[in-house]
């Protein structure tokens, strides 16, 4: 017994060399706003963290066991994937609307593009059964993983259980999620009298301040509000449980057609491409759908695009790339 | 600060402490004993056999179930000394092969008691989150990922009328608005005893003949979000399809 122990921990153990420098959230920078609390079942702890990390990037969870969390949220492509619609278990089905970057969650209330998940406990369940994602059949998958001797082990550390079970998986990846932060950009940079901004930065950043931050806030730079900018005009299908009418599928509040949650413009630059449903490929196309004066929403001259731009890149992190 | 899952575990595993579940014995304790809820799923006063059973309409057509579950939450058992469940989320699935269907009610104190209160549906606390075990678990399927909450029921199956095609039907309930109380304020002329020797049973009915009354599935068949169908089928099943049979106290 003890010495399949050993295997089975030794086997493991060599195939889970992967190094996470993690940020305390006790770091965050003193400009930022309070996260929201701690969720009062889930209190984040180091082992949780841990735990997390090791599940977000456990392939097994998936139908196939080739797609993981960080599949489409790559550490490497500031925790997007590139692509507009992202490829399912078995890669015979896509996701209709785009995977957004996750970082600073901790501050996020409600959660996806239409606000349906309300808490990040419950929010990996979506796309770990999703057909369209990684199709995971949870009474499989987890007893899969209670196999891996280290996944109990770290289980008893973080939530005093013997086993994995939905519960420590939801609460785990959600305290994981919670520690991905980004705030070491160089806008960040001049809020802590480190840097300054180009004059041209200066000139996109007064274009920014009349025309985006009403909803894209700065220190976040989002609101955790979701706005119809009048992406989508037509009538759209109804089928996927109304997917394309955006948060009116959660509240039915007629208001809330075609709204969608307002993203983070953190490492904007690099987390293409854009909207939703990942129509936009360039942030030049993103720019000029702004630039069109027919719809009700700040319009941007041709000759503001460019200075924009420059301040908008002043948003990018470059250590939240691992 | 950095994690190292084989600095973790192989700290752990040194400390002689991998895999050590221990069974958590449990012990038989004078003062409680265990209720037995049985019910008893009907329709056109026949067992409800799935894929095959008829629920009449408000057109006269019918709905074919071949899937049907829900939930039964929040239950007190009142009396001089009131017992309220700790956790009370009772999933309750019609089964293929029985037209049955049990749960239990553990750690009750003995006594007398003589009412029943529960509700249809999960509370809005637990309707709240997703991540919970037991009756509550998303592996269930009674959930929605995508919009966080629970199905209070769930009927799947098919639409028949005569002379028409088969029309598949979605009945997912849930949301507050579907949410209501359950109250008998006896037991059918019985006292219900709770005994720490024997189980004793308590026997619901679930006659299904009125659950569709007052909505028109033809034009009804997908229900998965707020709205009349919603709430029209909840109060239907709280007011005309649960109902009490009666107690088998110990003897």
């Amino acid at each position: 017994m003890v010495l399949w122990g050993w295997v089975t921990l030794s086997s493991l153990l060599f195939s889970c060399e992967r190094s996470y420098p993690l940020q305390p959230i006790s770091e965050i920078p003193d400009y930022f706003p309070k996260p929201f609390p701690d969720d009062s079942l889930n209190k984040s702890t180091p082992q949780r963290v841990l735990l997390g990390k090791e599940l977000f990037f456990e392939t097994q969870l998936s139908a196939d066991g080739k797609v993981s969390c960080a599949s489409c949220h790559n550490p490497k492509l500031w925790y997007s994937d590139k692509v507009a619609h992202s490829k399912s278990a078995f890669a015979d089905d896509s996701t209709i609307r785009n995977a957004p970057p996750i970082f600073n969650l901790a501050w996020k209330k409600p959660f996806f593009w239409d606000g349906g998940i309300k808490n990040l406990e419950s929010l990996s369940f979506a796309p770990l059964q999703s057909h369209s994602e990684m199709r995971a059949d949870l009474a499989k998958q987890i007893p899969f993983l209670n196999r891996k001797v280290a996944y109990r082990v770290l289980a008893r550390q973080a939530y005093n259980s013997d086993t994995i079970n939905s519960q420590v998986l939801g609460r785990a990846l959600a305290v994981f999620i919670k520690s991905i932060t980004s705030y070491n950009s160089k806008w960040d940079k001049v809020q802590q009298g480190k840097s300054a901004f180009s004059a041209y930065e200066l000139q996109g950043k007064t274009i920014f301040e009349r025309k985006c931050q009403s909803c894209h806030k700065p220190p976040l730079f989002y609101d955790n509000k979701h706005h119809n900018i009048f992406l989508d005009t037509d009538s759209l299908p109804k089928d996927h449980e109304k997917i394309f009418y955006g948060r009116y599928r959660i509240t039915y509040n007629a208001e809330d057609i075609y709204a969608y949650s307002t993203p983070s413009l953190r490492n904007l630059v690099f987390t293409a491409p854009y909207m939703h449903d990942g129509r936009y490929k360039t942030l030049e196309e993103v720019l000029t759908f702004y630039e069109d004066g027919c719809r009700p929403i700040h319009h941007l001259k041709s000759n503001e695009k460019a200075p924009l731009l420059a301040f908008l890149k002043t948003l990018t992190d470059s250590t939240v790339v691992k | 600060m950095k994690f190292n899952l084989k600095i973790a575990a192989l700290a752990i595993a040194l400390s002689g402490l991998w895999g050590c579940g221990k069974d958590s014995g449990t012990t038989s304790n004078p003062e409680f004993g265990t209720v037995k809820v049985v019910i008893n799923h009907k329709v056109n006063n026949q067992p409800l056999v799935l894929s095959t059973s008829a629920i009449p309409d408000s057109l006269g057509n019918s709905v074919v179930p071949n899937a049907m579950s829900f939930y039964l939450s929040n239950l007190t058992l009142n009396g001089t000394k009131p017992f309220v469940e700790n956790l009370s989320y009772h999933l309750v699935r019609v089964s293929a092969t029985t037209d049955s269907s049990v749960f239990l009610v553990k750690n009750v104190p003995t006594g007398t008691y003589t009412g029943l209160d529960m509700s249809f549906g999960v509370d809005s606390v637990a309707n709240g989150r997703t991540d919970f075990v037991g009756d509550l678990d998303i592996s269930n399927h009674m959930s929605w990922n995508w919009d966080t909450g629970y199905k209070f029921l769930l009927l799947e199956g098919s639409y028949v009328a005569p002379g028409q095609p088969n029309q598949g039907v979605v009945y997912h309930l849930g949301r507050q608005e579907a949410f209501g109380k359950i109250n008998w304020s006896g037991f059918n002329g019985a006292e219900l005893k709770v005994s720490n020797e024997k189980t004793t049973t308590l026997r619901l009915i679930a006659n299904y003949d009125k659950l569709f009354e007052g909505v028109n599935v033809k034009t009804n068949f997908m229900v998965m979000g707020p709205g009349v169908p919603n709430k029209s089928v909840a109060q239907n099943f709280q007011n005309k399809v649960i109902g009490l049979v009666g107690v088998g106290n110990p003897q």
